[in-house]
């Protein structure tokens, strides 16, 4: 009994010692984002806020805007990253590829779960064997095809290669698997089509699957870095992730407290999706073996 | 008969309208992209002027590039530590949860460990430079307090790397966390019980039982990190742009800088090529590995 409890304790122990290791930091953040700007680096730390400067969030909001009415407020810093104009871009590019991989991946997923057509197993291994190429290997020839397009530097060109998703036609067939055939069968003694099959039957029982595969895309697309800093070269195409390392580039000698507070906002979206689909995060995450 | 015969040709015609838009694009963006990067890998190209043919050039440069070693050398060491981080880490927080009863606090401990996941690895390496600097970091503050003195986390040559990975084994902490959580949730009840009654406890009880039975996890862990790992980016390129000198630059960064700044699209789909075929390979090998020491029922 003894010996449990001391387990007990020290697995206690550990686990808030790791947990405290995530939140201060974060807290850290927040409680920054709302310090005086002055005393943004001051040492030794606060960990909680002590001023509430709600203007470091207004500067990071509007203050492009505002310089560009002649009217000057805070730093050069913030006046020169357009934050909404980012917020925007970013929900434009998460929306848009949400929607084209839910709609692409559930049309692929359930033609190679549920329908027989010639070749359809080499097919499927060939979108299996693509799992294995990393983005980051074919991202040369994606530029010069985009470009070639006049693609480059432009939301759209952002959004388009982003679409197709192997991994996202491997899940959306997992849960086309799992739906008994009855109701197929039932249906097409009805006299209904193949295509009514799917969209009224199918298409709808497999909206688990697509939540969760709506929730990586969009959080994967809302944090992604390496595509927009190779494809956007103007500021306002920028998307958020890039806003927030410019912003810290012009602050670099400066207060950070704008900087922090562009953070906080930034990760708002992907915590209100964090809080709303936690269940379906994780469980994509154990099927693809995939990062947020 | 007739009818089975037209419901047939029926499925296959919207088989083939189902999957089309899918494979071209995976065509256009993926696999199409993977084969013109290796062609271009025999070209010299700054995609203003003309190519020209380079033959072999740049895998024999490739052998000679200083740079190069040093980068691929950075990505594999830093995979490595990662991966090795993440399944002590993972490891150790799914067998501590486990003894936790309380449906709230395991709930709690879950939804934090896994928070930094959400978020951008850009993000999250903006603030945590800030956290390292030398001068006004938060990290450096405390050492001193506790008198280990103050570290140059991100200008040292020694040091940069590390930082780097502990910067991302944080942001990661809760993928392996997962992973292990349903490793040990599959080990049966019979076989903790049999080692009760051996009166294994302690270090003997996770060595023998424990390890072996979430083995298949540890090599699925080590091999999706691995993959993920050698990919990194955005934490080394924001932390410090790659250095003090080469200390902090990853292949993908060197790519990057190859491509998108010299302008060497031949040299850069070649290092490409080379990253690709270095995943492949440890990859394989972690799979003829397992063989020896993966313990499936």
């Amino acid at each position: 009994m003894n010996r449990i409890t001391v387990n007990t304790a020290v697995s206690y122990g550990f686990l808030s010692f790791v947990a405290l290791l995530i939140l201060v930091p974060l807290l850290w953040v927040v409680s920054t984002s709302l310090r005086l700007p002055v005393e943004s680096y001051s040492l030794p730390p606060k960990w909680l806020p002590t001023d509430f400067m709600w203007e470091n969030y207004w500067e990071v909001l509007f203050s492009y805007y505002m310089e560009r009415e002649g009217i000057f407020v805070g730093s050069q810093a913030s006046a020169n990253v357009p934050f909404p104009h980012l917020m925007m871009n970013s929900f434009i590019v998460c929306f848009f590829v949400t929607i084209g991989q839910v709609l692409f991946c559930s049309f692929a997923g359930y033609a190679f779960a549920r329908l027989a057509f010639p070749g359809k197993s080499a097919l499927f291994w060939f979108v299996m064997a693509t799992m294995m190429i990393p983005l980051q290997v074919t991202i040369i020839p994606i530029y010069v095809l985009l470009s070639n397009f006049g693609m480059t530097d432009s939301l759209t060109g952002l959004i388009i290669p982003a679409i197709p998703s192997a991994f996202g036609t491997f899940l959306m067939r997992q849960y086309y698997l799992r739906i008994p055939s009855a109701l197929e069968e039932a249906m097409i003694m009805d006299g209904a089509s193949q295509w009514q099959v799917f969209w009224r039957v199918f298409f709808p029982l497999g909206t688990p699957g697509m939540a969760v595969l709506a929730i990586l895309a969009f959080n994967y697309h809302w944090n992604e870095f390496f595509r927009p800093l190779i494809l956007l070269s103007t500021d306002t195409n920028f998307t958020v992730p890039l806003g927030i390392v410019a912003l810290r580039d012009y602050k670099m000698t400066g207060s950070i407290s704008v900087v922090m507070a562009g953070i906080v906002i930034s990760m708002v979206p992907a915590l209100i999706i964090y809080l709303i689909g936690q269940k379906h995060l994780v469980e994509g995450i154990l099927t693809g073996g995939v990062k947020g | 008969m007739l009818e089975i015969a037209s419901l047939r040709k029926a499925k296959s015609r919207l088989g083939f309208l189902f999957v089309a838009p899918t494979m071209l694009g995976i065509f256009a963006f993926t696999a199409g992209p993977i084969l013109f990067s290796f062609a271009l890998s025999f070209f010299y190209w700054d995609v203003l002027s003309p190519m020209k043919f380079a033959g072999l050039s740049h895998y024999d440069y490739i052998m000679r590039d200083d740079v190069a070693a040093m980068t691929f050398r950075n990505t594999i060491y830093f995979a490595f530590m990662v991966v090795l981080l993440q399944n002590i880490i993972g490891f150790s927080l799914a067998m501590a949860v486990r003894n936790v009863a309380n449906k709230y606090f395991r709930y709690f401990f879950r939804s934090v460990f896994f928070l930094p996941l959400i978020m951008s690895g850009a993000t999250v390496s903006v603030f945590m430079a800030y956290f390292f600097d030398t001068n006004f970091g938060i990290v450096n503050y405390y050492l001193e307090l506790i008198g280990v003195g103050s570290v140059r986390w991100l200008t040292s040559t020694d040091v940069v790397l590390v930082t780097t990975v502990l910067v991302y084994a944080w942001q990661h902490i809760g993928f392996t966390f997962i992973l292990f959580l349903g490793g040990f949730a599959s080990i049966p009840e019979e076989v903790i019980d049999a080692a009760d009654v051996d009166g294994l406890t302690g270090w003997r009880k996770i060595l023998y039982v424990y390890i072996p039975m979430v083995s298949p996890t540890i090599f699925f862990s080590s091999v999706i990190g691995f993959i993920h790992a050698v990919q990194v980016f955005d934490h080394p390129y924001i932390l410090t742009r790659g250095g003090p000198g080469d200390a902090n630059r990853t292949a993908v960064m060197y790519i990057y800088e190859k491509a998108f700044q010299d302008l060497e699209f031949g040299y850069g789909s070649t290092l490409a090529i080379l990253l690709f075929i270095i995943i492949l390979i440890v990859t394989a090998l972690q799979f003829y590995v397992q063989k020896k020491w993966v313990f499936y029922e």
